[in-house]
């Protein structure tokens, strides 16, 4: 560094390079902002207008909030019954994950090199990568068989052994992580194998259970193709297929159809901003695999 | 496990297994329906609560969808059992035929024997809900395809119908000068495109070698005839600014809209719209007649037919009832409120002087009752091709149509593919 | 390993039993399930796919290798693995880069970060479905977002013959575009995460050195974040091979097929036109597809790890 002069000037010229690199950093992200919360806004707002006003004034803001369009949804495209079988499906399926891949994830974590264990291991590692498709089409058939194609068996079963590689896989990791000791200091008092497991080692893997609960949740919650062909019943379907067969009925009033639209995202969204931490830390853990 | 948590468990089971088993007492069907337009919608419920009020025994549950989504989800629901009992589905080889191959919908011959559905519905409904020659299926909207025009718009700029290609092309020129769409039509997704060939290629091909080449598969489809007709249609009409620019992206309801504003002159499609138009563009005067001829030697055809029809799944716990429904549908006291209500013409005699129906209703009868069968006829009745021919036949029609029309493709491949997909 | 307890000697294979009979017992649940449900089917897929069945057959007629020559005419199938591969190669980087940028802009928590973050992640939560429904209103040519944005900012509004959708020229981008809104945010989360595990020492160091911020970006974060951008990249990669809700909501397949994906063929082979053995075959080719694209990026990583 020399003569003030020219430290000046290098200051002003950094000063400056970095207020543009701000400016250009937050036009940027404005840029992307608008893409992504104006469309969801503009359908928030089209449900509040009549048919008509979204086909003449689609940028304005309604005349006058039409608040029935949620009520019709909400009776007449009987997304009541939808939600309630949203619901219904979603929990169980995160059930019966969380119960089966805590178990096998901690059998894995522990006795690795026990016979049949690591192919069991590499099964579920196939089952990851296999996409839907492939099982799709004989999944169908089977339910028939088995006689539960077109009741809710048939979308839980499947949906619980679909979801089942993810979920041991994060559930062993979990469980790999934790010390050995405890469980020994477990065995020492008196504890069995598997009140060592549910009394010490399931309450320390909380953290990874909540993140199978809401990974699992929002995939059951999603579903579309899964419900689409093993469930017939209209009384049977969940919001994700009710959406559809409800657009395609009602496709003539648009206002309807956004509030549809409204009524079948509000619970997940709300969902996911109260616990937007564990939405994230799932993604997270699933990708690192 | 815990003992707490298996006796959830079972509890859960038993509370999930509960919600799946249906009610039991009366004999319920469930009956798949297309009505879900507020008009027909009104009259299919009276004609199932009028069923029902004649019949205790036996209750109707039913659920409506749109008219191409009924196609994605009806085979694997009529096949899992639990799907409808009665389901209105689109006729033909490649639709309906589709599920009677499979085994999912019964034949009719026994019911129709025991009902005099024969002798009852008229001959032309009986002959599209045939497969391979047995009737399988019961089609209720006896409808044809034209063009309705609105003469008090047409009057209002100074134009007239026009009766031949000339004259379509100087219409389409006035009234696209004057602002306005001269024909709106809906490609999206594509299954208008059936009923605008239907007419067209029989144009071009003439009554006697059509039905030479749609029922005995003589002749070809890549033929200079259908390729004139496809030319005509998609791409010469296209460029005299007959049809909306965004055709292809144009939905039923769409279309629906921009006629109903009179933004539209004419709205080239079927008598099933018959009853929405009347409704909703009151004290407007129609004329409903043949798409007008645009190749061939100027006959104008009429496609008619029956789009969809009911049928009976193998799987019905209660076929008789089932049948006893259809019986209903199909009767005379039924008729009245088909007619009325929803603008449908039923297949079955009906007295129309005894019933309230618009004038559009009454231009639709004279058009179908004025239009001949025999050659030298200025207006020709026709069949909508789509019901005579398979599955794959019908994609063509419809994903081709708008290809040409955007350009992807031209009419000589499209008639090539056509030929291809004809399997002969 | 614990030894076995003194007092069951002379039967030690019992004694193992009964000690690891719990293993398998805590194991064994998931895996009946797991074997029913998903093992079972996709080896089911694989018999299928050698025969012509029709699905409600009682009897499956055995044709041998059959769908798969017959794959090889059809060009409805090529046209599918075209828009496929379209969709890939251009939807799966752009994601990836989408993903990234928000990453590096919301780098050092800027202003209203939460807020933004927020908003990028929602698509994830809301169904494919939804996704779509809003899409197709966005590109609609009369009433549409997009549109009469255009038009309020002097553009022309009915865009290119057919509206976005409608055309088959721009149909699958369209789609694609939907696609990318839709998966970004994942990609994005991920990509952050990554971001934190950096150096921070070296990018000062970097700083210090006088290298200017692409500079820094290229030879110090890029090469930290290489395992996380190949993680990133082969989920993009299989899931947009995967792709079938999208497409069955926004088009439907069309226009002129434009839009239809080997998931969405394989849903109207299988379940609409009852061609369930040649269903399975091309399901059977998916599915290698997507496990070859993984096996091979996976190797190629952790070939490259040092």
């Amino acid at each position: 560094m020399s003569k003030s002069g020219v430290v000046r000037a290098d200051r002003n010229s950094a000063w400056l390079r970095k207020s543009t690199l701000r400016v250009g950093r937050y036009a940027l992200l404005l840029f992307f902002f608008t893409n992504f919360a104006v469309p969801l806004a503009w359908m928030a707002m089209s449900s509040l207008k009549t048919s008509r006003e979204i086909a003449t004034a689609p940028l304005e803001l309604p005349e006058r909030l039409a608040w029935e369009n949620i009520g019709r949804a909400w009776s007449v495209g009987r997304f009541s019954d939808y939600l309630l079988n949203s619901v219904i499906y979603s929990v169980a399926t995160v059930v019966g994950v969380v119960v089966l891949s805590s178990l096998a994830g901690y059998a894995l974590a522990r006795k690795p090199r026990l016979p049949l264990m690591p192919i069991a291991f590499v099964l579920l590692l196939l089952g990851l990568m296999v996409p839907f498709q492939a099982l799709m089409i004989p999944l169908y058939y089977l339910a028939r068989d088995l006689g539960i194609l077109g009741t809710r068996w048939a979308m839980i079963l499947p949906g619980i052994a679909l979801g089942l590689p993810f979920g041991i896989f994060l559930m062993r990791a979990f469980f790999q992580d934790l010390p050995q000791d405890l469980v020994d200091a477990a065995k020492l008092d008196g504890c069995s194998e598997f009140g060592a497991f549910w009394r010490v080692m399931l309450p320390l893997a909380f953290p990874g259970m909540a993140t199978v609960i809401v990974f699992q949740f929002m995939e059951t919650w999603n579903a579309f193709l899964l419900p689409l062909i093993l469930l017939q019943a209209e009384d049977l379907r969940p919001v994700s297929l009710g959406l559809m067969f409800f657009s395609g009925r009602y496709s003539a009033d648009r206002g309807l159809i956004a509030a549809a639209v409204l009524l079948s995202s509000l619970p997940i969204i709300l969902l996911y901003l109260g616990l937007q931490r564990y939405f994230v830390r799932g993604i997270v853990s699933g990708a690192v695999k | 496990m815990g003992k707490n948590r298996t006796r959830g468990l079972a509890l859960a089971s038993v509370v999930f297994a509960g919600l799946a088993l249906p009610a039991a007492a009366d004999v319920e069907l469930l009956v798949w329906d297309q009505f879900s337009d507020e008009l027909s919608n009104r009259a299919a419920e009276k004609v199932y609560a009028d069923f029902m009020a004649a019949n205790p025994g036996i209750r109707i549950k039913r659920e409506v969808y749109a008219y191409d989504q009924i196609r994605t989800i009806a085979r694997t629901a009529l096949e899992s059992g639990t799907g409808p009992d009665v389901i209105y589905h689109e006729v033909g080889p490649g639709n309906a035929g589709v599920l009677a191959r499979a085994g999912l919908v019964m034949s009719l011959e026994g019911y129709s024997a025991q009902y005099g559905w024969h002798d009852r519905l008229q001959p032309a409904a009986i002959a599209e809900g045939n497969l391979d020659g047995e009737l399988y299926g019961l089609g209720l909207e006896f409808e044809f395809f034209g063009t309705y025009y609105n003469l008090t718009e047409l009057a209002a700029l100074g134009l007239s119908v026009p009766r031949n290609k000339e004259e379509v092309l100087a219409y389409c020129k006035a009234a696209s000068e004057a602002g306005r769409i001269p024909y709106v039509f809906a490609l999206n997704p594509g299954w208008q495109s059936y009923h605008l060939l239907s007419a067209t290629i029989y144009d071009a091909l003439g009554g006697e070698a059509a039905d030479a080449l749609l029922f005995d598969h003589q002749g070809r489809w890549d033929s200079p005839e259908v390729i004139a007709a496809v030319e005509a249609t998609f791409v010469e009409l296209r460029d005299a600014n007959c049809w909306p620019d965004d055709i292809a992206a144009l939905l039923n309801d769409d279309a629906a809209g921009i006629f109903y504003t009179g933004e539209a002159l004419a709205w080239p499609t079927g008598t099933w719209q018959l009853g929405r138009i009347a409704d909703n563009m009151p004290g407007v005067e129609f004329e409903l007649g043949a798409f007008p001829a645009i190749a061939g030697d100027g006959t104008a055809y009429l496609p008619t037919g029956v789009g969809s029809a009911y049928y009976i799944s193998t799987k019905a716990k209660d076929p008789d009832a089932a049948a006893l429904f259809l019986d209903y549908v199909f009767s005379e006291e039924a008729a009245e409120a088909w007619v009325e209500l929803a603008g449908f013409i039923p297949p079955v005699p009906f007295d129309v002087a005894k019933m309230d129906v618009p004038p559009l209703f009454e231009s639709a009868l004279t058009t179908l009752m004025t239009s001949g069968k025999e050659a030298g006829a200025p207006v020709r009745v026709g069949p909508f091709i789509n019901h005579f021919v398979g599955e794959a036949f019908v994609n063509v029609l419809r994903s081709g149509s708008q290809a040409v029309v955007t350009g992807v493709q031209t009419p000589a491949e499209f008639a090539a593919e056509l030929q291809k997909a004809s399997g002969h | 390993m614990s030894s076995p307890p003194p007092s069951d000697a002379g039967k030690p294979w019992q004694t193992w039993l009964r000690q690891n009979a719990i293993w398998y017992a805590f194991i064994a649940p998931a895996l009946a399930l797991y074997l029913l449900f998903v093992a079972y089917p996709f080896l089911s897929s694989g018999l299928f796919s050698l025969t012509d069945w029709n699905g409600a057959d009682p009897q499956k007629r055995f044709v041998g290798l059959e769908n798969y020559v017959r794959m090889w005419d059809d060009r409805l199938m090529w046209n599918a693995l075209r828009n496929n591969i379209v969709l890939v190669l251009i939807g799966a980087p752009l994601s990836v880069m989408v993903g990234l940028c928000f990453a590096l802009l919301l780098r050092d928590k800027p202003l209203g970060h939460t807020v933004f973050r927020t908003v990028f992640f929602m698509p994830l939560v809301l169904a494919p479905l939804v996704i779509g429904v809003i899409w197709v209103w966005i590109l609609a040519p009369r009433y549409g977002l997009l549109a009469n944005t255009l038009d309020a900012f002097g553009f022309s509004v009915t865009g290119p013959r057919g509206g976005w959708l409608g055309n088959p020229d721009t149909a699958l981008l369209a789609v694609i575009a939907a696609w990318i809104w839709s998966i970004a945010g994942f990609h994005f989360v991920i990509l952050d995460a990554g971001l934190k595990t950096i150096d921070e020492d070296l990018l000062d160091a970097a700083r210090i050195d006088g290298a200017r911020g692409f500079k820094r970006f290229w030879y110090v974060t890029l090469p930290q974040i290489r395992p996380v951008l190949t993680v990133v990249l082969v989920l993009a990669l299989t899931a947009a091979f995967k792709v079938f809700d999208l497409v069955f909501v926004m088009t439907g397949g069309g226009p002129a097929n434009r839009t239809e994906l080997l998931a969405t063929y394989i849903y109207r082979k299988a379940f609409i036109e009852s061609s369930v053995g040649y269903a399975a075959a091309l399901s059977c080719v998916l599915a290698f597809i997507i496990l070859a694209i993984s096996i091979v990026v996976i190797w190629w990583r952790e070939r490259g790890r040092y």
